[in-house]
């Protein structure tokens, strides 16, 4: 679907549910379901505009774009191919409201088995989101702002190759970067001498936004959930083919002791890519924690993540050097009316030192955005929010203000 | 002082039969609708959320209504009506009350659930709440009020408010009765959910039963 007709129709049906609420209530208000009740159909359309101009700075997402300037279509069809066994799908297109940077590509496609009948155990294997944190949360509803939290969204200085943006303070908003054929990040050519010529945005700490070829487990019940996937790609940059950056591990378990109270911890490790000049693999370490709390009118979540990873050493004859970054987002919703809530998130990213030392390798970043969401009815939601951005210095601007938009609709 | 008792007891019940003759003249000239509505759609609620199932599980209750009927706002029984929280569902899934009843959630299960409505004839948010406790909503306007939950997307509900008492829901195998209905010819409407409702005309005798049935696809 071309970028314009999206937001065209996700805008149409957001006015037409302020115009007349009864033409709303016409959209469906639950997933569409077919052959008989096995398989069913949910999806969404979402419409996002920024003041400010397109920012890939602190906002870039897929593929550089601007995800407070983005239209995206989503449709999840999921299929129960028998008792034991299904297949399910997340398929996105996405583009900037004023580029034509358009893309297609498949979030989500596995096919799953439950060998133990009712018990709550699946198998699924395909192209899958890794498990890790909260981040099962999408773009769309689930997001109480319009932006994103800084630890899935904001792009760091490091490279799928292990190199580095420069540190230049102040200066322009780099340039998105051209995506490849592939479900990741392109990444540029690399120098030979790791000059960090390019200002291009890099990996963020985690990005389940992407999806990873594997295998992944889910287990548990309503107290106690588990998953783990062994996947292709990495965290922070997911593949869904070799790129000879070799396999990731990660897990999730997430318990709630009492109602209301859902705590987890997610860990992952593995290979996030290499350097291209020596074929030297490049690891990645995360671990997060997650709390969520939610009573009558509130709910208020918590997370807090901690990445290292290789990157290429300042001096090639150098061993690699580890980068670190401690990221820290809260956010809090609490509903004022049926259909009306008032949300705010603060997000905080701290980079720590290059190779063991004081020496930074990119600047701190922190974020502040409140907003308003207003469900006009169920499907017809549109949320309004102010963000601040600051960042002492840096590849590109050191503080951004912004007033977003966003109309979704979705069954 | 014996011979009392008696007669009080005769003239009481006198009396008595005296004040219920007009009230059972008046049932004598009653009739009532019933029948039974086919739902030939394949529709079906949808599975758990992210969890197709191979036998998902079905809601084949409909509500049949008066669209004419003899009279509004008369012996209506605007009680409490109970809609349940329990396996991540609404039970039961539809709801039929006169207006001015007071609905109670009751959550069964183990972990939080909210009801909320942004139906036009009640916009509600009860919050969240834990299993055990229950929360009340009072539905004082006619009309369809559907009910979600905010944390289960794929928990819905209907609740249907009548500012009369000349509806029924049916049974799960589709039967309904609507009683103490005046002679007349009368207008009646079978619905269920997602599909398109139909409505068909009804001549009701005193003192019998109108059959009406009704086949939705």
């Amino acid at each position: 679907m071309p970028p314009l007709l999206a937001l065209a129709a996700a805008l149409f049906c957001g006015l037409a549910g302020l115009a007349c609420p009864a033409a709303a209530q016409g959209l469906p208000q639950a997933p569409i379901t077919w052959l008989g009740g096995r398989g069913f159909l949910s999806g969404s359309v979402s419409a996002a505009t920024a003041s400010g101009g397109t920012d890939t700075s602190f906002n870039s997402g897929d593929y550089g774009q601007d995800t407070m300037r983005l239209v995206e279509v989503t449709l999840a069809p999921s299929i129960a191919l028998h008792d034991a066994a299904f297949l399910s799908a997340d398929l996105r297109a996405a583009g900037s409201v004023d580029h034509s940077d358009w893309y297609f590509r498949p979030a989500r496609l596995v096919i799953g088995v439950r060998p133990f009948g009712g018990r709550a155990f699946s198998v699924s294997a395909g192209l899958l989101q890794t498990p890790f944190g909260q981040a099962g949360r999408g773009y769309g509803r689930e997001n109480l702002l319009v932006g994103l939290p800084l630890i899935y969204q904001y792009r760091t200085a490091l490279q799928p190759d292990g190199s580095r943006g420069p540190l230049v303070p102040g200066g322009e908003d780099p340039k998105p970067y051209p995506y490849s054929d592939y479900g990741g990040y392109a990444a540029p050519a690399v120098s030979d001498s790791y000059s960090y010529s390019y200002a291009t945005p890099g990996l963020p700490l985690v990005d389940t936004r992407g999806w990873n070829a594997g295998v992944r487990f889910d287990a548990g019940g309503d107290r106690l959930q588990a998953a783990a996937a062994l996947v292709r790609g990495s965290l922070s940059n997911p593949l869904n083919r070799d790129d000879a950056a070799g396999w990731q591990a990660a897990g999730r378990v997430a318990g709630q002791p009492v109602v209301g109270l859902v705590v987890g911890v997610s860990a992952a490790r593995g290979r996030y890519g290499r350097i291209a000049r020596s074929g030297a693999p490049l690891h990645e370490t995360v671990l997060g924690a997650d709390v969520e709390v939610s009573r009558g009118y509130w709910l208020v979540r918590g997370e807090v993540v901690h990445s290292r990873r290789d990157a290429a050493p300042t001096i090639v004859t150098s061993p690699l050097e580890t980068l670190a970054v401690t990221g820290l987002d809260v956010e809090g919703r609490y509903r004022v009316a049926a259909g009306l809530y008032l949300a705010g998130r603060v997000g905080r990213l701290r980079l720590g030192g290059a190779g063991g030392t004081s020496l930074a390798w990119d600047t701190d970043v922190t974020r502040f955005e409140g907003g308003v969401g207003w469900s006009l009815t169920r499907p017809v939601l549109v949320k309004a929010s102010y963000q601040y951005n600051r960042r002492p210095g840096g590849t590109a601007r050191e503080q951004l203000h912004r007033v977003a938009l966003q109309a979704l609709v979705w069954f | 002082m014996r011979a009392t008792l008696p007669f009080t007891a005769i003239v009481f019940a006198a009396l008595t039969a005296a004040a219920a003759l007009p009230a059972m003249n008046g049932q004598a000239e009653l009739g009532w609708v019933q029948g039974e509505v086919a739902i030939r759609s394949p529709l079906v609620a949808p599975p758990i959320e992210g969890q197709p199932q191979a036998r998902p599980r079905e809601h084949r209750r409909a509500v049949v209504f008066f669209d004419t009927p003899p009279h509004r706002n008369d012996g209506l029984v605007s009680g409490r009506a109970e809609m349940r929280q329990r396996d991540a569902t609404f039970d039961p899934h539809l709801l039929a009350i006169t207006a001015g009843t007071t609905v109670a959630f009751p959550n069964d299960d183990r972990t939080y659930h909210n009801v909320f409505s942004l139906s036009k004839p009640r916009r509600f948010d009860l919050g969240r709440y834990a299993a055990g406790r229950s929360k009340d909503m009072r539905f004082e306007r006619p009309g369809l009020v559907r009910a979600f939950c905010d944390i289960h997307a794929h928990m819905n509900a209907f609740i249907h408010v009548f500012d009369h008492r000349f509806y029924a829901a049916t049974t799960e195998r589709g039967r309904y009765r609507i009683d103490r209905v005046p002679p007349g010819t009368y207008r009646v409407t079978a619905w269920y959910e997602g599909v398109d409702q139909q409505t068909r005309e009804v001549v009701v005798h005193p003192g019998a039963a109108a059959e009406l049935d009704f086949v939705l696809h």
